[in-house]
């Protein structure tokens, strides 16, 4: 199945824009790609800009966003995702999303990278220790959610018949992604920042790497019958909150109980007794992963495939990726 | 001006995040979102504060924020009475969204068969864990659980250290999944409105992030650290007032930098040393300052209560001024809002029955007497005709 079988979409982004504004605009276009899109790109036709995995199935138009040549290509497209700073434009499509960093910014505080909106958001404060560094997540989260965000916005734009514009800021969505936080915050003043090793949910070395010790207080139980032996009983861990109270003390203990479980036990482990313990997997591994292998997660070149299985089928590229110079 | 969704009519099963949030951006692009809560089994987001004093303990926080702009029905779909009403309900909408267990949907017999045998154009948006199918399908996970093992915390990381999950506070492969299960479901209405069949979207919140990692599961990388491919050194410094100062430094700024403090080794070792004692001997604010002045990209790292102090004016989105989610993205002419703030559990019980379900007062009656459906202790005194019960 292809929803968007010949939609013409068109990404424009200059070579002064934000590598994040690329890589969210490049990721839109991505999923767009895989439901079916024609996507065709103006901008820097550059393995660092855009990679293997955003390329896929798309077109690479030009290196120069040229007023007559983007012209031509959005008045000719359903579709444009395009840097804001271009906006706004003299010619229209059906749907046109714009990206930001940050709609409010001025001249004088201009937001220029992904990590300052990660640091601006909140969400950087969030991870890792808190003796240490804050810590942003890997690859480009907040560049690709608002990506997202902007697919949803063109995709219900498309719905209507009218034209359409949907304005995308990395800000809003990064703010939009850490609202748990940020509600705490507001309803009780505190800021609830990274825990290290007071971690709820701790990572522990394992036998052959790490697990996510990912546990609620109704697994409490359950746990208990996964690690029978376990000084788990005793009084200093009796409740809910003496176990928050000697949480460092828990974790030690829960980290002795993994240590020499390799994570392939510990995932069986999980199954068996319910409990939603995360054994780490690298990418390479994953594409033997027995889950990712049974729903044909990755492509011939070990590729991630679209997240999405529409009526029993997952939606895929069909055609080469043809590159074009202009 | 009608909104996107305007005239789609969405019967949300969705709970906590997951669900919930995929279904209040729906309802925010015009979508008439009608949430579905058992008497019995409600959504747990209704039981969770977010630890204030005076809390409403059927609204709290986390549910207001996740549930606005949707209709309240309370059903109790676990009787055959419930089932059934819930079938009548499908056969007038468009999209039914659920997030439970793997295995709930059939065992409550409303599986996609079941859905499509009353309305054949019926889209049924699944969002799980791990998939649909799989020998993990009843894995339990929750976002964390993901992030390991979806590759996320493979490449999350303080170099040379162990991978890192972002925990309860943000749970990521939760919040994302609605950015992308929203369009997706947009799609499929307007698709199945041309095909006019229905559609079973399943959606793997694990393999999202995955696809999330693209990149980086090409170059294999290990724990990235706060390092970018895009700038000559990107980390976080410490000034002197104990603030955290992130920091990206493009090859030409690092030039500059290096003139500022007189290094001339463009090595990021060398740069981050320099950097290191150099922002430690200021104030975070000056700091900031100086180095923008100087064309380095650079800001103080705020907690989420800064983030709320300098963004919360966009977020308080009520009339009595509480705080709203926010919204991901603006459509221009069509301002996005609060037209609904969440709703008790059934407040809408009755109109929804009536209106959607096309049932009469003494249907209704019935249901609510059986205790299939509830409606909220105020309007539980009213009779059909508004008067008050004896």
């Amino acid at each position: 199945m292809q929803p968007y079988e010949g939609l013409k979409v068109t990404e424009v982004v200059g070579h002064s824009s934000s590598p994040a504004i690329g890589l969210a605009i490049a990721m839109c276009g991505r999923v767009l790609a895989d439901l079916g899109a024609q996507v065709s790109v103006i901008g820097p036709d550059s393995e660092t800009r855009q990679s293997g995995f955003l390329r896929r199935g798309k077109r690479f138009l030009a290196t120069e966003a040229g007023e007559t040549l983007t012209a031509h290509c959005i008045r000719t497209s359903d579709v444009a995702l395009v840097d804001h700073a271009l906006w706004p434009m003299p010619v229209r499509c059906r749907a046109m999303a714009t990206m930001a960093m940050d709609h409010s910014d001025d001249a004088g505080q201009k937001v220029q990278s992904e990590f300052m909106i990660e640091a601006r958001s909140g969400l950087l404060d969030i991870v890792g220790d808190p003796h240490r560094a804050p810590l942003r997540l890997g690859g480009h989260q907040t560049a690709f959610a608002a990506g997202l965000a902007a697919f949803t916005g063109i995709t219900a734009s498309l719905v209507r018949k009218r034209h359409a514009v949907v304005h995308v800021s990395l800000l809003e969505v990064a703010t939009w992604l850490n609202w748990k936080a940020i509600a705490t915050a507001c309803g009780t003043g505190q800021a609830p920042s990274r825990r290290g090793d007071l971690a709820e949910w701790p990572v522990l070395p394992c036998a052959d790497g790490h697990v996510a010790f990912v546990h609620r207080e109704q697994e409490w139980e359950r746990l208990l019958a996964a690690f029978p032996d376990a000084p788990l009983r005793g009084q200093r861990f009796s409740s809910p909150e003496l176990r928050e109270t000697n949480r460092a003390v828990l974790n030690a203990v829960l980290a002795e109980q993994v240590a020499d479980l390799s994570r392939v036990e510990l995932h069986a482990l999980s199954l068996a007794h319910k409990l939603p313990l995360g054994p780490v997997w690298t990418h390479d591994e994953l594409r033997t992963d027995q889950q990712m292998v049974s729903r044909e997660m990755f492509d011939e070149s070990g590729l991630p495939r679209i997240p999405l299985i529409w009526n029993g089928a997952r939606p895929d590229i069909k055609t080469a990726p043809v590159e074009e110079a202009v | 001006m009608n909104k996107p969704l305007a005239g789609c009519r969405v019967l949300d099963l969705g709970i906590i995040t997951a669900g919930a949030a995929t279904s209040a951006l729906l309802a925010d692009l015009g979508a008439e979102v009608i949430k579905i809560e058992s008497p019995a089994y409600r959504d747990p987001f209704r039981l969770w504060t977010a630890g204030e004093e005076g809390e409403d303990t059927e609204l709290p926080r986390f549910f207001r924020m996740t549930n606005r702009n949707k209709l309240s029905l309370s059903l109790n779909l676990k009787e055959v009475e419930g089932r059934n009403v819930f079938l009548k309900l499908v056969a007038e909408s468009d999209v039914v969204v659920e997030n439970f267990s793997r295995g709930v949907l059939a065992r409550l017999g409303i599986d996609f068969a079941s859905l499509e045998a009353v309305n054949p154009r019926i889209i049924l948006a699944s969002i799980s864990s791990q998939g649909e199918t799989g020998p993990d399908r009843s894995y339990v996970s929750f976002g964390s659980t993901l992030e390991a093992m979806a590759g996320l915390a493979s490449i999350t990381g303080y170099p040379h250290g162990q991978p890192i999950v972002t925990g309860n506070a943000v749970n990521y492969p939760d919040q994302v999944v609605a950015l992308f299960a929203a369009g997706a479901i947009a799609a499929a209405w307007q698709r199945s409105a041309l095909e006019r069949t229905g559609i079973h979207l399943d959606l793997s919140q694990r393999e999202l992030t995955t696809y999330l990692c693209g990149d980086s599961s090409i170059r294999q990388d290990g724990l990235q650290g706060n390092a970018s491919s895009f700038y000559a050194l990107q980390d976080c410094f410490l000034a002197e007032d104990d603030a955290w100062i992130a920091i990206s430094l493009t090859a030409e700024a690092a030039v500059e930098f290096g003139m500022l403090v007189q290094v001339r080794s463009l090595d990021a070792e060398a740069l981050a040393a320099a950097l290191s004692r150099w922002v430690r001997e200021r104030n975070s604010v000056a700091a900031v300052a100086e180095l923008r002045g100087v064309g380095v990209i650079a800001e103080v790292v705020r907690n989420a209560l800064d983030a709320l102090e300098s963004v919360g004016q966009a977020l308080q989105g009520m009339p009595d001024g509480d705080y709203v989610k926010g919204f991901p993205f603006r459509i221009e002419d069509i301002p996005l809002e609060i037209a609904t703030p969440a709703r008790r559990l059934g407040a809408d019980s009755l109109d929804v029955l009536q209106r959607v379900g096309r049932m009469t007062s003494i249907e209704t009656e019935a249901l609510m007497s059986s205790g299939i459906v509830t409606v909220p202790p105020s309007a539980a005194r009213l009779l059909p005709n508004g008067t008050e019960r004896a």
